[in-house]
């Protein structure tokens, strides 16, 4: 039970815009999608989609080719946002809704319900140009929802909300899971995926450069990292002369460090007690997904500009 | 993986393999009419709820109301304007009859056979008799406008009949062109009277001669009468009017309709609900119904407006005759059936171009300058269909009517004014029917491909790749 993406390959008069990418997403699960501008995502999201085809490979959705899935069963955020401007919003979602088969009494009633949820139900009969930016992407997730799909699909849901959206999206997240429903979202922003996800992968140029449940990602960089902070020294200059540690980030709030195979915390600890140092934090974490992020994309990139500018090229837009 | 599982077992998966292949192929093609008819009406519905569609509806429906009054008007108004004539004679009787009794028939009978007097304030002059002593009075009033013309019938010394003619504006017009004829008939008779012949053989000299004329576009419009083939042209000439207006308003609406969806985005979504082919049709479709809207309202008002024209003549005149005279009841039930067939036709195939253009436009500022090379293939179709008018039996007409891309328009002439059989339009109603299925679906395919695109406008080589991409 689950969507499969099967050695799945597209290209563009230029781009390889996807390569024998394979990726499997449980049913129920949420699954961040990450990669840097022109890694491919929306061209999978589009081909998850059937909106365009593959060139080679296949995607089935429980064993079932998604061309031939109901399209009932998707529900789609692109990247760009778009509505009718001057059509209302009831009209609207109704009619989307019915598009994706659902009869116009059950529409009716779901959107009331949801209107209700969202706080909104005094703007049903305005036209969606007449909304503000934050009422309009409420609308716009309601369109994504409202025909009640099996699977979420969305790319970029959180660039441009303020932090009341964020948490406002986040909690319908939050209830599609606890529904039940499969939950793909490609995302730039690292906090939201660390939240969420139970599921990732990262890809570049079209090719997955690491996947897997979010521990699995985080434990696969085989780094260990620690975190000291001292109250009376908040820069403890002193790591740099310790052999096997390396220090990472210094912040305002604490330092972090990589510790080569021989040291053990312990013994980075023992040492600041010994600076006369009044500890206020010492914990052992796992590299944040940012840090791998960049680590394997940057990495891959090698200092070129990450990805080619966006809708430079007609073709890159479908990449 | 298994973090967590579904807090709610899934009910109705709609996607299971024991579907049969057959099925599916039945749901695909009722949701695809579903699709369609749910986009068409939302079409429907946005386009005839804006006001420009209820503003311009209006004023057409105003012009259209109008201009079939303006016959009747212009009737009206002339029929109340009478030319003040003072007529002095010092001949006695000319021909045997009283001059004024003379000019009065002749000047204000408004037909020669059968016509009805109209010598009261319907008349077209209005004579009076005046002595030649008031001759210098009666200048003054010429001058001054109180008359408009005063005429003194005299003899020379031959005996022949002159005319003084004072007026202040010279011989000109309309109706110095009756009062000149009138007079002309007048000596003429005399002269003849003179002669010795009597009245009966005057009367015979005068009756005009027998004329019928017969055109082999005659003979081919199985027996019409003039006054059909008139009715036949006007009404060929008018839907000409409205297929050529129709096609290029509401093309450019669906090449501006896809191309909005594009910029507002909202065509990502669509394209996720719905197949591009369901997109197309369902916008073809609903704004082709929004142009039949409005040609069927401002037909019909047009239709109200002119049936209504002889009950106020009637009213008006007293009389009916006189005139531009359309009859539209006789057009025939074949011509309107054609012209729905054409219509309906030739809608669908400029319209399926029209949507493959505005699909390939990101831009709406783009929509009429991508629009161009099908905008003079209609206007040049429109050019050719009002020349054809002409020259409705020339081969070059018979040969381009069945070129798909003039047959609504010019087919639909040569029908209606009787130079094609009923087969040769049945015939180019199959080869536009055929055309305009493979334009809908090679527009299908551009449709499919351009709505996706943005930025950088594709070139033709690879709209043609696109084209047979794989999709769905």
């Amino acid at each position: 039970m689950s969507l499969l993406l099967e050695q799945v390959s597209k290209a563009f008069t230029n781009v390889q815009a996807v390569d024998h990418l394979s990726l499997e997403v449980g049913q129920g699960h949420i699954f961040g999608f990450l990669g840097p501008n022109g890694a491919g995502k929306t061209t999978t999201i589009r081909m998850i989609l059937d909106i365009i085809r593959p060139d080679a490979g296949q995607i089935t959705w429980n064993g079932v080719t998604v061309g031939e899935v109901s399209r009932r069963a998707w529900g789609y955020l692109p990247e760009e946002r778009g509505l009718y401007p001057k059509m209302a919003v009831d009209e609207q979602l109704i009619f989307l809704a019915r598009l994706y088969g659902i009869p116009k009494a059950q529409a009716v009633k779901d959107l009331n319900e949801w209107l209700e949820r969202f706080q909104i139900t005094e703007n049903r009969k305005k036209k969606v140009e007449e909304l503000s930016k934050g009422n309009q992407q409420k609308i716009q997730f309601l369109a994504t929802i409202l025909h009640d799909p099996d699977i979420l699909i969305m790319d970029e849901p959180f660039t441009g909300l303020d932090p009341v959206n964020v948490n406002l999206l986040k909690s319908a997240f939050l209830e599609m899971h606890q529904r039940g429903k499969t939950i793909i979202f490609s995302t730039h922003q690292m906090e939201q995926v660390e939240e969420l996800c139970e599921e990732i992968a990262i890809i570049d140029k079209g090719k997955i450069v690491v996947g897997g449940s979010l521990r699995q990602v985080k434990r696969s960089s085989g780094r260990k990292l620690l975190r000291l902070a001292l109250d009376n020294d908040p820069v403890i200059a002193w790591l740099d002369q310790m052999s096997g540690v390396k220090v990472t980030k210094r912040r305002q709030d604490y330092v972090e460090m990589e510790l080569s195979t021989p040291v053990l915390p312990e013994e980075v600890l023992q040492a600041a007690l010994h600076q006369g140092g009044s500890v206020t934090r010492f914990e052992v974490v796992e590299p944040s997904l940012s840090d791998i992020f960049i680590e394997r994309v940057g990495g891959i990139t090698n200092g070129q500009a990450i990805a080619a500018p966006e809708q430079a090229d007609f073709v890159q837009t479908l990449g | 993986m298994q973090l967590l599982k579904p807090k709610k077992p899934k009910q109705d998966n709609p996607s299971n393999h024991s579907i049969n292949p057959a099925d599916l192929a039945f749901t695909a093609r009722g949701k695809t009419w579903r699709n369609i008819r749910l986009i068409l009406v939302r079409e429907y519905l946005a386009r005839v709820r804006r006001k420009i569609f209820v503003i311009s509806t209006v004023i057409l429906v105003l012009m259209v109301v109008v201009s079939s009054f303006v016959p009747t008007i212009i009737q009206w108004f002339s029929s109340n304007f009478q030319t003040k004539l003072a007529v002095i004679v010092s001949t006695g009787p000319v021909a045997g009859q009283d001059a004024i009794t003379y000019l009065n028939q002749a000047l204000n009978l408004t037909s020669t056979v059968g016509g009805t007097d109209v010598s009261g304030s319907n008349a077209a002059y209005k004579i009076t008799q005046a002595q030649p002593t008031e001759a210098n009075t009666l200048r003054k009033k010429v001058q001054d406008g109180d008359l408009d013309t005063l005429l003194t019938i005299n003899r020379n010394q031959n005996g022949d009949l002159i005319f003084d003619y004072y007026t202040k504006n010279g011989m000109e017009g309309l109706g110095s062109v009756r009062l000149s004829q009138a007079l002309t008939i007048l000596a003429l008779n005399d002269r003849l009277d003179r002669s010795g012949l009597s009245q009966n053989q005057i009367a015979q000299l005068f009756t005009p001669p027998e004329i019928k004329a017969t055109s082999v576009s005659d003979e081919k419009a199985g027996g019409k009468t003039a006054e059909e083939r008139a009715a036949s042209y006007i009404v060929a000439l008018f839907l000409v009017i409205v297929l050529f207006s129709t096609i290029y308003n509401y093309g450019v609406a669906i090449a501006q309709g896809a191309a909005e969806e594009k910029t507002n985005r909202i065509m990502e979504i669509m394209i996720s609900a719905a197949t591009p082919f369901q997109l197309m049709m369902g916008k073809i479709i609903g704004i082709g119904l929004v142009g039949f809207t409005q040609v069927s309202i401002v037909a019909s008002s047009g239709v109200a407006a002119s049936l209504l024209q002889n009950p106020i003549k009637e009213a008006l005149l007293g009389n009916k005759t006189g005139g531009v005279q359309i009859d539209i009841t006789k057009i025939s039930i074949n011509a309107l059936v054609f012209f729905l067939i054409f219509y309906i036709l030739g809608f669908m195939l400029y319209a399926a171009l029209y949507a493959a253009v505005g699909s390939l436009v990101s831009r709406q500022e783009d929509v009429q300058g991508a629009l161009t090379p099908l905008s003079f293939l209609n206007i040049g179709a429109y050019m050719v269909a009002v020349f054809s008018l002409q020259a409705i039996d020339a081969t070059w007409v018979t040969v381009l009517s069945y070129f798909p891309f003039f047959t609504p328009i010019l087919m639909f002439s040569r029908l209606v004014l009787g130079s094609a059989q009923w087969w040769e339009g049945l015939l180019s109603v199959i080869i536009l029917l055929i055309f305009t299925i493979i334009f809908t679906w090679l527009s299908s395919r551009v449709y499919r491909a351009g709505v996706l695109l943005y930025g950088r406008k594709p070139t033709t080589g690879q709209i043609f790749k696109l084209m047979w991409a794989k999709g769905k």
